[in-house]
Parts: C-alpha cells; sequence; structure tokens
C-alpha cells in the first residue's frame, strides 16, 4: 500500500441542471488497490471517474489523490490517466507517436520519447507493430495500445472507463488475467467502471456498488457478495435471493420475521426493530434445499418450479413463489440428480437459519443483476 | 464490390450504372476539352481559323511577358484568398463544432453561414461597391469617426476589393469540408489529448489540424480553382485596373483570337493540375475519406 496514490473522495456531488448524476459521495480507496466501480449505467460511476479524472469538475466537495487536494487541478497534472471506453487512440499517429503523445506534449525530446515508447509498446507485446496505424489493429491490440499510452507517464492512479466491454468473451477474460497482474506489477492505484457482476468480483480489491449517484456499498468483493447491505446490492451483484416480512417478535439473540406467505424466519437481531417494522432479508441461492411442498417449516418458501438449467457443476432451478421475482436455488449436481423435478411441480426451497442474511439499506430497486 | 455476371459470364451491370455518369462527363467537360486543346493547336491569320498542327500560338503566350504578369498575378489572388478563407474556414468550423454543444444551435448557425448564399454572385459583389466606394458607407464612417481625412482609396478598383470579394464568395466552400471532417472527430480524442497533459494550443496542433486536413485540402481546391477560373470579379472590383489570367482570356476571346485563348486555356488548365496535385501530395484525401 503506498499513501502516494491513495484516493480521497469527500462529499462530492455533480449536478447537471437539476440532475443529481454524483450526490455527496464520501469514499476513501487504499493506495495500490485495485477498485471497482459498479452499477447500471445511469447511476454515476463514469461521472465519478471523470471527476477524479479532472475531465469533470465537482459541484462541491473535494477529491484527494496522494493527500493532495486535486479537485480543480489540471487534467494530466494530476497523476491519473484514463483509458477511455473506445481506447480514443489517435488516428493519424502510428503506435509509437500514440504512446509518445503525452512525453510529447511535455517537451520530451524526440529520441527520448521514442525508445520509452517502443520500451512500452515491447511491455505490452507490440514492439512489432510500432509503425502501424490503430485502424490496422485488432480490438485487443487496441486495447494494449491504449493501456501503453495512459502508463507512459507513470501515473499514481490508473482509471478505466469500462475497458473490457468493446471485446469478445475471449479476449475479455485474457484481458481481465493482464489487467490485473500489471497492476500488482506496478502497485499503483486502478479505479475500474464496468456494469459486469463477475468482473468487478474477479478484479477488485475493494468493490463499490453505486446506484442513482450514490454508493451503496463499498467494501471486498467477498463481503458486497456474501454480505450485502441493501436489497439493491443483493439483487445487483446477483447469487442472492432477497425476502421480505414483517416482525413477529423481538427475543434476545434474535427477530422472527413473518413472510407474506406466513412462514416464519430467524434472523439475527435487527437493530432498533420493533414487531409490525418491514424488514428485507436474502438467502444465498446456493445454501438452498429443495424438498417436498407439503412439509411446512421455518425458514422455507414454497413454489412452483418455473425453469431448471443444467450449469455444469450446478443446476439452477427457479420458483415462482408469488412474489413479483422469482426464487433460485442453486443445487449440487448429484443430490439434484438423485431426486430431480420438473416443471410445474410445487416444492419447498429451505435453507438453515444461519444463511438468513440481514439487509439493512433501503434501497429496494431492481438493478440488472448479471448472471454466471 | 463484385457485379453479377450476366448469364454470357461478361458482367453488364457494373458499365449500366456508371453509363449515366460517363455520358455526363465525357459530353460535358471531355468534349469541351479536347475542342479547346485541339483549338489551341490551329491556325489563325487574324481573321479566320484553320485546322492545322502548329506550336506558333502556344509560343505566342509563352514568349508573351504579359503572361506571367497575368499568372503571377491570379496566383497572388489565390494565394491570399485561399490564406485567408482557411483561417476563417477553419475558425469558423472550430467554433460550430467544439463550442455550439447544441446540435439545433449548430445546425441553425451554420445554416446562417449559407444565407449570403439565397443571392446571386454578381449582387452580393456588386453589394460591396457602395459599401467601398469613395462616398461610401466606410469610407464615410471612417471620415465621420475622426479617423481619416480623405477617402481611402485603396478599398474599391483594387487587389484588396478583388481579394475581399473573393473572400466573401468563397468561405464557404472552406466551412463545409473543414467543418464535415472537424464533426467527425471523436470528442474522445481531445479529452484523451488533455488527460495526456496537453495544452489547447497542443490539442488544435497535433491533433484537431491533422484530423481537419482532408477537409482543409478539399476547401482548398474548391478555393483554388475558384479563383484562378474567375474573370468577372477581377474585372469588376479591380475596376479594369487588375486582369487574371480567365479576363484576359476573355479579351482575346472578345477579339476572336480563339486560338491563343484556348493556348491559354490549357496552360491554365495545367497550372491548376499541378495546384491540385500539389494539395493531393500533401493530403491523401482518398485514404482520409476511407477512414
Amino acid at each position: 500500500m503506498n499513501d502516494q496514490s491513495r484516493i480521497d473522495i469527500r462529499k462530492v456531488s455533480k449536478l447537471y441542471g437539476p440532475v443529481r448524476a454524483v450526490n455527496s459521495v464520501d469514499l476513501t480507496i487504499e493506495g495500490g488497490a485495485y477498485c471497482c466501480m459498479i452499477g447500471p449505467s445511469g447511476c454515476g460511476k463514469t461521472t465519478l471517474l471523470r471527476m477524479i479524472a479532472g475531465h469533470e469538475t465537482p459541484s462541491s466537495g473535494t477529491i484527494l489523490i496522494g493527500g493532495e487536494d486535486v479537485t480543480r487541478a489540471r487534467t494530466g497534472s494530476r497523476g491519473t490517466a484514463l483509458m477511455f471506453q473506445n481506447y480514443a487512440l489517435f488516428p493519424h499517429l502510428n503506435l509509437t507517436e500514440n504512446v509518445a503523445f503525452s512525453l510529447k506534449v511535455r517537451g520530451v525530446s524526440t529520441a527520448e520519447r521514442r525508445d520509452k515508447a517502443r520500451e512500452m509498446l515491447d511491455r505490452v507485446q507490440l514492439l512489432h507493430l510500432a509503425e502501424r496505424v490503430p485502424s490496422e489493429l485488432s480490438g485487443g491490440q487496441q486495447q494494449r495500445v491504449a493501456l501503453a499510452r495512459a502508463l507512459i507517464t507513470n501515473p499514481k492512479v490508473l482509471l478505466l472507463d469500462e475497458p473490457l466491454s468493446a471485446l469478445d468473451e475471449f479476449l475479455r477474460l485474457k484481458m481481465r488475467v493482464e489487467l490485473k497482474r500489471l497492476q500488482s506489477e506496478l502497485g499503483i492505484t486502478f479505479i475500474h467502471v464496468t456494469h459486469t457482476q463477475p468482473e468487478a468480483i474477479a478484479l477488485a480489491d475493494q468493490v463499490v456498488v453505486m446506484d442513482h449517484g450514490v454508493i451503496d456499498q463499498a467494501a471486498s468483493p467477498r463481503e458486497v457478495y456474501n454480505h450485502p447491505y441493501s436489497p439493491y446490492v443483493a439483487r445487483f451483484m446477483g447469487g442472492q435471493n432477497v425476502l421480505t416480512g414483517k416482525v413477529e417478535s423481538v427475543e434476545r439473540g434474535h427477530t422472527v420475521v413473518r413472510s407474506h406467505d406466513g412462514t416464519m424466519h430467524d434472523l439475527p437481531t435487527v437493530e432498533g426493530a420493533k414487531p409490525g417494522d418491514t424488514v428485507n432479508f436474502s438467502v444465498r441461492r446456493d445454501r438452498v434445499d429443495l424438498s417436498s411442498d407439503a412439509e411446512v417449516m421455518r425458514n422455507s418458501i414454497a413454489g412452483t418450479v418455473v425453469n431448471i438449467e443444467y450449469q455444469g457443476t450446478f443446476v439452477k432451478v427457479a420458483l415462482d413463489t408469488g412474489l413479483r421475482e422469482e426464487f433460485v436455488a442453486y443445487l449440487d449436481v448429484d443430490k439434484y440428480f438423485a431426486a430431480p423435478r420438473e416443471v410445474g411441480m410445487k416444492v419447498r426451497a429451505a435453507w438453515d437459519a444461519k444463511y438468513n442474511h440481514i439487509l439493512l439499506g433501503q434501497n429496494n430497486s431492481t438493478g440488472t443483476p448479471h448472471e454466471d | 464490390m463484385s457485379g453479377r455476371s450476366s448469364p454470357s459470364g461478361r458482367p453488364l451491370a457494373p458499365y449500366l450504372q456508371v453509363a449515366p455518369l460517363a455520358f455526363i462527363m465525357l459530353t460535358m467537360v471531355g468534349i469541351p476539352l479536347v475542342t479547346v486543346v485541339m483549338l489551341s493547336f490551329w491556325e489563325f491569320d487574324g481573321i479566320a481559323v484553320y485546322p492545322a498542327f502548329t506550336w506558333a500560338n502556344y509560343a505566342e503566350v509563352l514568349s508573351s511577358p504579359v503572361t506571367l504578369t497575368l499568372f503571377l498575378a491570379t496566383l497572388k489572388y489565390a494565394f491570399l484568398t485561399l490564406l485567408a478563407t482557411t483561417l476563417i474556414g477553419f475558425t469558423c468550423s472550430y467554433f460550430l463544432v467544439f463550442h455550439v454543444r447544441n446540435l439545433k444551435v449548430q445546425i441553425g448557425l451554420f445554416l446562417l453561414c449559407t444565407i449570403p448564399f439565397w443571392t446571386s454572385n454578381v449582387i452580393r459583389m456588386v453589394s460591396w461597391i457602395p459599401f467601398l466606394g469613395r462616398e461610401g458607407l466606410f469610407n464615410s464612417m471612417l471620415i465621420k469617426a475622426g479617423l481619416i481625412e480623405q477617402p481611402l482609396d485603396i478599398l474599391l478598383y483594387s487587389d484588396f476589393a478583388v481579394v475581399l470579394t473573393y473572400i466573401h464568395l468563397f468561405t464557404l466552400f472552406m466551412i463545409v469540408p473543414i467543418f464535415n471532417s472537424m464533426a467527425k472527430i471523436n470528442p474522445n480524442l481531445i479529452e484523451a489529448a488533455r488527460d495526456a497533459g496537453a495544452t489547447p494550443a497542443q490539442i488544435l496542433w497535433n491533433v484537431i489540424i491533422p484530423l481537419s486536413k482532408t477537409g482543409i485540402a478539399l476547401g482548398s481546391i474548391f478555393v483554388v480553382t475558384l479563383v484562378m477560373g474567375d474573370f468577372f470579379v477581377v474585372r469588376v472590383m479591380s475596376g479594369g485596373q487588375s486582369a487574371s489570367v480567365v479576363s484576359a482570356m476573355k479579351n482575346n476571346i472578345d477579339q476572336l483570337y480563339y486560338p491563343v485563348a484556348s493556348a491559354m486555356a490549357v496552360l491554365l488548365v495545367t497550372v491548376v493540375l499541378l495546384m491540385v496535385t500539389a494539395i493531393l501530395r500533401v493530403v491523401d484525401i482518398r485514404a482520409e475519406l476511407a477512414r
């Protein structure tokens, strides 16, 4: 961890007319961390990134990089480099000139910037194409050029705006690995904006989930995935079933909640909850088992099987429970095929009480979950 | 492109497709040009023209010191006009593309540029006369403002008036292509340059101008050919004091010196072709347009 590339965002807002694109955001990104900002389009993640890069000025609040206030510092002088979504390579310059561009505008001599650019191109394995122009390259190669161009100034922070979205699936996975490797080699802060949940989970040290201009949760990927803060985070990050109930009784150590069909759920203590309050909670899809509909038990939900998908390592069974969202169970392959189900069957999904996770946050929007 | 073959194996469709354009080019450009070239080799005895093959007309044109003067004068007009229209055209396009964010305003302002074209060239040109004349608006304004005592003679019937009229008439031919190539510049490129630490001047020089040069080249071709081919503006706005290549040609034609005029025309076409070739050397328009 180096403090040079630590980022502090304090009470930052950005208004476009009456629209609050970013609404009083507080966030600390440790130096040398890989941070992924995730959320649906229009959630403010790109605006936040652009404010860090200096392409937008916050309407209020301060941004510090390495402890230095850069809120109004000029782009290109604040130690950040931005890699654009469609790479934005200069079409009239060859790869060497593209990579050397920022050295050129800083007045580095021709020979020196050429050598540095070639060194950087070698690093991204493109030295053999140094004299080509961008339009002669494939998407993956263009992206590596964009990376080389961004890194040549030795930035403290590399900002990536949906860097993998223009690539096909195969390249995306390959580049994901390369990005991670590069980040640990360089030891600088990477901030990566994405709308793809597996990308964030796989890459990040810190996942920042945003919605409507505010941060819903900023934590490690395991924390975000296992202990989502709000129903929105649970839905958006995927892998969770979100349930709602009314508090039935509050006892020491646990709270009993009655869901829409009258089933009782044993939850841990909910701070300040009184009988009658509404509580959201979630249960991971892979912690659920199916049994026949007849037995009534606590921590379960009844439903009709509407879809079964074999996924190789697990079986995904979707239930219609009469709520607006389906209840999904990821079942162990061996266990499932010992007692296979059919679409239309009435079943009961049940789980151990310890897997009930309380969702404290109030953001109940649907999000767009990206699975698998 | 692959043309679909007719059953006999000879593709006919592509030829039919180019036929209308080929016909127009042949009748409107090819035949007149060949006629002019042919005429330039015919004999002329001061009264009538005889079919022949003689270099005499060229010898006359090339040996006359007036020819060089005429070409230099015309090239001077072309150069000054090109310089001014490029500067104005680039500035206007830059403003329209990069400062006017709203597309509707952009289109509106662009149409505003074309308003002068709603009237004829002649009217636009002649309308300068009451403005620039000795007793004209501009002179009386300067006198009333106490800036000058005597009216300025240089304003009208001068090279200044000729070039000013050219600029007025032809700037739009520069704005349109430059605007077109500038509008195609991905705004991300400018942000990327700014992100790399480039100052606005560096962005202009390293990104915007190189990416607009197709438009500048196209506009230059328009302006150069228009100025080189003009005689009317020179005649009216210089008050007969200056001449261009074409106005001299016009004099020859008025005196029925057709072969000499033709030889001059062939010479002019050659010079203009050389200039256009030079422009195309600097900018590979085909490659840029395909980009």
